[in-house]
């Protein structure tokens, strides 16, 4: 693994110097505070030194390389006190493992992904692009039960670029609105592979996708649309999943939201969620740390759920918002109040709450609060 | 008696429609001498400027006809590569971090584009002054040196417009747009823009430089500095597409 990671780092530094055309990249710190419930326990508090470096390389017009490097050295009592905290930082869901734990003891951890890692090729009327990616087929806002190559959950709010997938997608544009596009993801074996076809295209103001995909587990038909009525943009997405085996069921998962904004700078978004595949009395636990959903049947635990958001800009430079993620069936919720300032053109502070109000054994119960300070440098 | 009567009502009448018509005629051509009879290109640099604080955006923007424009950020590296796009009516913004596009509701187009005094609709929604509103010219009046016409505008009924009314200073000499000012649907003044620093560029006489002051704060500005532009650029309507948002560069 070394070895690979190794050749990667040399190709990467060989190509920013000899050819750098377009480079960015940020460094954060991030504080995360979480005080457990019932308050018996120490109060868990985490450093996170975060460094990202995105490269691109486009010498000719056909071609494009890109790598984004993601390092983490992270301190703290979660480190201490989570059973395997590094097995999980290192842990690599994609064909090839392009992470890398180079720091490995009792209340440290460090680690280096590549969690992008590909070439395309500009043809005529289309584009194919090889290697790790992030292929977005959502077309809502919270909840994306279209999205099945990186399916990801709202409550990851610290890595909003997302894991990349190891995949050959190929784009074939069929007007200036509408496209087809064949990906397949490859796995070890053929039976973990997945792989499908979306259709998007647009009708007046309206757009909408068709998409047709084989998981390892399930067969997917889905669609989805984004248009509007009024001042309100409306999207929707549904899959229905058909399961390959008995171990598996049949189930249908599918999003409604309405969003728009308001004076010169509010934003507001009321969503749900139905997921035939989820419960209605919902017993495993929420997990705080690295919350990952890895299948588009697990995007909620219960059946329904309802989303709120609101947000908006004070002086140009404060952007306060509020987000509750609620389960009506079990009457549980997660309340996200954010706030964050824009210290100069490419600094800036947050800080990001995540309040549990539900009982024992619902979806969003009150194990505890969490607490994200963050500062951050783009450059 | 009635004969002259009727003469002086379809003189009135006569007057007014080509009033109406060299109004905007005059608008159309201000217009397009700002854009390009076909099309342009242009680097600009925004400032916004706070009594304590500024901050600057640089973007690349093309457009063609009233109908398409794109526009790329270029600075600061937090925003650099964020696209928008802009066909008829529809506007999507482009986010490189998600790998996503995302259409843009039509209650955007009165938001304030990153943070900045113009909307959506100032950067992007350009057929506007032209289509979407009746004009006629109100007054003569001379702005910084330059003789010029006031000509105001009223949204066309049913116009997917955000202005209640909006006045245009255009000089008579080179139809340059150096003052406008835009009004609610209650008519009171939101904000007023001035342009100046009037020079050639691409063979053709234009202000450069681009302030708008908020009617009630009257202490914040945004300041756009054209930094090049090239008018009637050979470009093609296939650039204005979903495809060129994620890979314009």
């Amino acid at each position: 693994m070394i070895k690979r990671i190794g050749i990667f780092l040399v190709l990467f530094v060989v190509a920013s110097i000899g050819a750098g055309q377009d480079f960015k990249g940020h460094v954060k710190h991030l504080n995360t505070l979480f005080v457990p419930n019932p308050d018996t326990s120490i109060w868990f508090l985490d450093q996170t030194l975060e460094n990202r470096l995105e490269f691109r390389w486009q010498k000719y017009l056909w071609m494009q390389f890109e790598a984004h490097a993601r390092t983490r050295f992270i301190y703290g009592d979660f480190v201490e006190n989570i059973p395997n905290y590094s097995r999980m930082l290192d842990r690599d869901q994609g064909f090839f493992d392009l992470s890398m734990l180079w720091a490995d003891r009792h209340s440290f951890v460090g680690c280096t992904e590549f969690d992008r890692l590909w070439i395309q090729f500009r043809l005529k009327h289309g584009d194919i692009t090889m290697g790790r990616q992030r292929i977005n087929w959502g077309m809502d806002l919270t909840w994306n039960p279209n999205d099945i190559f990186n399916t990801f959950s709202y409550l990851n709010m610290e890595y909003p670029a997302r894991p990349g997938t190891d995949a050959v997608n190929l784009k074939i544009y069929t007007g200036s609105l509408s496209f087809i596009e064949a990906v397949f993801q490859p796995k070890r074996d053929m039976d973990s592979s997945t792989y499908g076809v979306r259709w998007k295209a647009a009708l007046g103001s309206t757009e909408y996708q068709w998409i047709v995909a084989n998981m390892p587990t399930h067969y997917i038909v889905g669609g989805g649309f984004s248009g509007e009525i009024w001042q309100f943009a409306v999207r929707s997405e549904f899959s229905y999943f058909h399961s390959h085996s008995s171990g598996n069921k049949n189930g249908l998962v599918t999003t409604l939201s309405f969003d728009r904004s308001f004076a010169s700078t509010g934003f507001v978004q009321f969503g749900m969620l139905y997921n035939s595949l989820g419960s209605n009395k919902v017993e495993q636990s929420f997990s705080f740390i690295e919350p990952q959903v890895l299948s588009p049947t697990r995007l909620s635990k219960g059946k329904f759920n309802l989303m709120a958001g609101v947000n908006g800009t004070i002086r140009t430079l404060y952007t306060p918002s509020f987000v509750v993620l609620a389960n009506p069936i079990d009457g549980s919720a997660v309340l996200i109040p954010a706030l964050s300032f824009a210290a100069s053109d490419n600094l800036a502070l947050a800080i990001t709450s995540m309040l549990l109000i539900g009982k024992r054994q619902t979806e969003y119960p009150n194990i505890g609060q969490l607490i994200y300070g963050k500062i951050q440098w783009d450059f | 008696m009635k004969q002259k009567i009727l003469f002086t009502i379809l003189w009135f009448i006569v007057s007014r429609v080509v009033s109406a018509q060299d109004a905007t005629e005059i608008v159309r051509r201000a217009d397009e001498k700002m854009r390009g009879e076909k099309s342009s290109y242009s680097e600009m640099t925004m400032r916004i400027v706070r009594p304590t604080w500024e901050r600057s955006i640089s973007f690349k923007s093309w457009s063609k006809g009233r109908e398409l424009s794109l526009l790329y950020i270029t600075a600061p590296a937090r925003e650099k590569g964020q696209a928008f796009l802009k066909i008829n009516h529809d506007m999507w913004s482009w986010n490189p971090t998600i790998n996503r596009t995302v259409k843009l509701p039509p209650s955007m187009l009165s938001q304030g584009w990153m943070g900045s005094d113009f909307t959506n609709d100032d950067m992007l929604n350009q057929r506007s002054i032209v289509v979407d509103y009746s004009h006629s010219i109100s007054s003569e009046e001379v702005i910084d040196g330059f003789d010029s016409w006031l000509i105001v505008l009223n949204p066309k009924p049913n116009a997917p417009v955000v202005w209640g009314k909006v006045e245009l200073w255009i000089s008579k000499k080179h139809f340059l747009i150096l003052k406008s000012a835009y009004y609610d649907e209650e008519f009171s003044l939101v904000k007023t823009e001035r342009a100046s620093r009037v020079k050639e560029m691409d063979g053709r006489l234009i202000p450069t430089v681009y302030e708008i002051i908020p009617a009630d704060e009257p202490n914040k500005k945004t300041m756009v500095e054209l930094n090049s532009i090239k008018f009637n650029i050979d470009i093609n309507d296939n650039f204005f597409s979903l495809r060129n948002l994620t890979q314009v560069k």
